[in-house]
């Protein structure tokens, strides 16, 4: 039973969670790209203003400007290769209502970089995703058998991935907009920043020991975002018994997904092929179903699906799932 | 004799031939200081047996002289298989003789009654199976895997170790691999081996050491392959894709036949070959529970056995197979009293009437005498095809 695709894939989480978190020591300086500028947090919400108690770390986080669609967290300071998640930086530039000029050619190379690779982000690239990859090998080498979740939990997992989605957005909007007073929104400002649980561990693995765990803690209105704080540590922590059971309520994965479908990265079944042996849905992370029901359509491409190609590595039909990136095949099962 | 036919009979055929007609093998499983355990059907996940250190047998027999034995003491309107198997069973003759266990999957009616034949003589489990096989219906499996997991401990004395299973996966798995090349290399036309030496091989498998089987088979395909370097390619051969109840050694009658009429059975979906070792376990994670899933999930969800709900999938796997073998003709073999497959040739035949392929469905059973009938029946079958 050899598992290629597993093996690369293995390896290039592996590098870029290394790149991501840590590669910014090889590089002595900052890079900066004229056509994706440095944008700037509006004052009052620096993080240095928002934990006056805290040294303040350095504005510019990563070696280049980039934001990638990946989750990780704007308080892994100085060592990343990149600035990491695009979802911190929509909705922190809606807060601050960045000029267009300056927002949108971010928004455009999120744009180009989901529809070359869609969900390949989620499964082969985000540092998140890798952590708790990390938590399922171990439960592997302890031999402890996994778990999975009934449909229904299934469906409101990503139906909570897009409310989240919908809040972030909506918040970032009422802070922009004077709606409340200053101190509500800076509250709401500390929830939006409260359900990404990269937060609460990236600084302390990256040696910025000061997190939004802090804010939670030291926040006299803390009630909501201790609770907050709890339920996303947990479903990253989940991820020990169920497979990327954070992933499974991912924001950045709900947008993500969007792109999934009729972009660059395809997942095919010859459905002739198929003996409906199940492999392919026993595997998925996502415990998603339409790959071992599907009869007809060649297309298997569904929102949601990380592209970990696990299906196309464990199915025994030779060439009866294939992973096309536009019309050159990248792998094939077999 | 068609030209497709002209090949040679591969050497290493004498193996297969030696181990299905000599009482070799049977000597070697009464000296085998380790349990036998006969199973039925092709539901019995065989690793299991493997990991308990025991010889798993297939038991299901095709002996005609064993059927007259059986219809002296059970009604004579059960199906020839399980006639013939309790016919040998009484005379404690053939693989019986040798059994320590039986495990008997409970597929259709005649079986489930069986059980309560065997489990007077002998210590018999019956597997439950669910009654569909899809994805839904796996925990119904497994949870009556467990529960013959539980027996087969029992009976063994051993607990099932999850380092044993996992070996045993393996080294199954090796020899599914040499079985699925000679599989593919009845894709090449002309095909290199005919119907008749491929079932031989095949059910040698039934009861024979597997790794030596393996071996063996390493070697045939290798022999194979140089003859069909050598075979000229123009072939005139016709391609018949065998479905239906099970063809089973020495009831080889139908396939005598069918390749006396000068065509090739090249493919087939018989749980009687095929079927038997084609499926292979993938094991997504190895703990005790994830391998026991996966070795569920390839017994229970590819089959094609009538005795589940839906044959949609049965009907898909011919409908590839005829594409992908480039078959002429589709011969379906009803086992006369056996229901479960007379039943699913209806849907069968309608299907395929609508995709224009040819179509013949043989009813018989383990008798000699309808031998003539047959003939002219698959004669003229061959006459249309050549036709087309």
């Amino acid at each position: 039973m050899k598992r290629p695709i597993s093996k690369v894939r293995r390896t290039v989480q592996l590098l870029s969670f290394l790149l991501l978190v840590y590669g910014g020591v090889l590089f002595k300086k900052q890079f900066t790209v004229s056509w994706l500028p440095y944008v700037k947090a509006t004052p009052g919400f620096r993080v240095a203003e928002r934990l006056p108690h805290l040294i303040t770390p350095p504005e510019q986080a990563g070696v280049f400007d980039f934001f990638l669609p990946i989750r990780s967290s704007p308080f892994a300071r100085n060592t990343g290769l990149f600035r990491g998640c695009f979802l911190y930086f929509l909705s922190e530039n809606i807060t601050y209502l960045t000029p267009l000029g300056q927002f949108l050619p971010h928004v455009v190379f999120y744009i180009i970089c989901v529809f070359l690779l869609g969900m390949l982000w989620c499964g082969w690239i985000c540092p998140l995703g890798y952590l708790q990859d990390c938590l399922a090998m171990l439960r592997r080498a302890l031999h402890i058998p996994q778990l999975r979740v009934s449909e229904l939990w299934q469906k409101s997992f990503h139906i909570f991935a897009y409310v989240q989605l919908g809040l972030i957005l909506i918040v970032a909007l009422l802070i922009a907009f004077p709606v409340f007073s200053w101190e509500s929104r800076k509250q709401l400002f500390n929830l939006n920043s409260q359900l990404n649980p990269g937060d609460y561990i990236f600084p302390y693995i990256t040696g910025f020991n000061h997190s939004p765990i802090e804010i939670a803690v030291t926040n006299p209105l803390s009630l909501i975002l201790k609770i907050t704080m709890i339920v996303f540590l947990l479903f990253l922590l989940a991820s020990f018994f169920v497979k990327v059971s954070y992933c499974r309520i991912c924001p950045l994965g709900a947008l993500n997904g969007f792109f999934n479908r009729g972009g660059g990265i395809s997942i095919e079944k010859e459905v002739s092929k198929c003996t409906c042996c199940g492999s392919c849905y026993l595997t998925c992370p996502m415990q998603f179903k339409h790959i071992y029901l599907e009869k007809e359509k060649r297309n298997v491409d569904r929102t949601f699906c990380i592209r970990c190609f696990r299906c196309v590595d464990i199915c025994p039909e030779s060439g009866c799932l294939k992973v096309k990136f536009f019309k050159y095949k990248l792998f094939q099962s077999g | 004799m068609n030209s497709g036919n002209n090949l040679l009979r591969p050497e290493a055929m004498s193996y297969y031939e030696r181990i299905l007609t000599s009482d070799f093998r049977f000597q070697e499983l009464e000296d085998s200081e380790k349990k036998v355990i006969g199973v039925f059907c092709n539901f019995v996940p065989l690793e299991i047996i493997y990991a308990l250190d025991c010889i798993p047998v297939r038991l299901c027999a095709g002996d005609f002289s064993a059927v007259r034995l059986g219809e002296e003491i059970y009604p004579r309107d059960i199906c020839p298989l399980v006639k013939s198997s309790l016919g040998l069973f009484h005379a404690q003759e053939g693989l019986f003789k040798y059994c320590d266990l039986i495990i008997l999957p409970a597929p259709c009616d005649a079986k489930k009654k069986m059980f309560e034949i065997l489990k007077e003589e002998i210590p018999t489990v019956l597997l439950e199976l669910p009654h569909e096989n899809t994805i839904e219906h796996l925990g119904d499996f497994i949870w009556g895997i467990k529960k013959l997991v539980r027996e087969l401990e029992k009976f063994c004395g051993v607990p099932l170790e999850r380092k044993r299973l996992h070996r045993a996966i393996e080294s199954v798995r090796e020899v599914q691999e040499d079985f699925r090349e000679l599989h593919s290399i009845r894709k090449n036309s002309p095909s290199p081996i005919t119907g008749r030496d491929y079932m031989l091989v095949y059910q040698a498998s039934f009861f024979d050491d597997l790794k030596r089987w393996a071996r063996n088979t390493g070697v045939l395909c290798r022999e194979l392959h140089r003859n069909n370097q050598m075979a000229s390619k123009e072939s005139g051969e016709t391609r018949i894709l065998l479905s239906g109840a099970p063809l089973i050694w020495p009831n080889f009658k139908l396939l005598d036949i069918i390749e006396e009429a000068g065509s090739k059975v090249v493919a087939d979906e018989l749980c009687s070959a095929t079927r038997w070792l084609y499926d292979l376990v993938e094991v997504d994670e190895f703990s005790f529970e994830g391998m026991l899933e996966a070795l569920c999930a390839r017994y229970l969800l590819p089959s094609v056995c009538p005795c589940f709900l839906k044959s949609d999938n049965r009907t898909e796997r011919l409908l590839a197979l005829y594409k992908e073998f480039n078959c002429d003709g589709i011969i379906y073999h009803s086992l006369r009293l056996c229901q479960l497959h007379d039943i699913d040739s209806v849907k069968i035949k309608k299907l395929l009437k609508g995709k224009d392929i040819p179509f013949l469905q043989i009813y018989t059973d383990y008798s000699q005498e309808d031998q003539e009938q047959i003939k002219i029946r698959i004669e003229a079958f061959m006459e249309i095809l050549k036709k087309r």
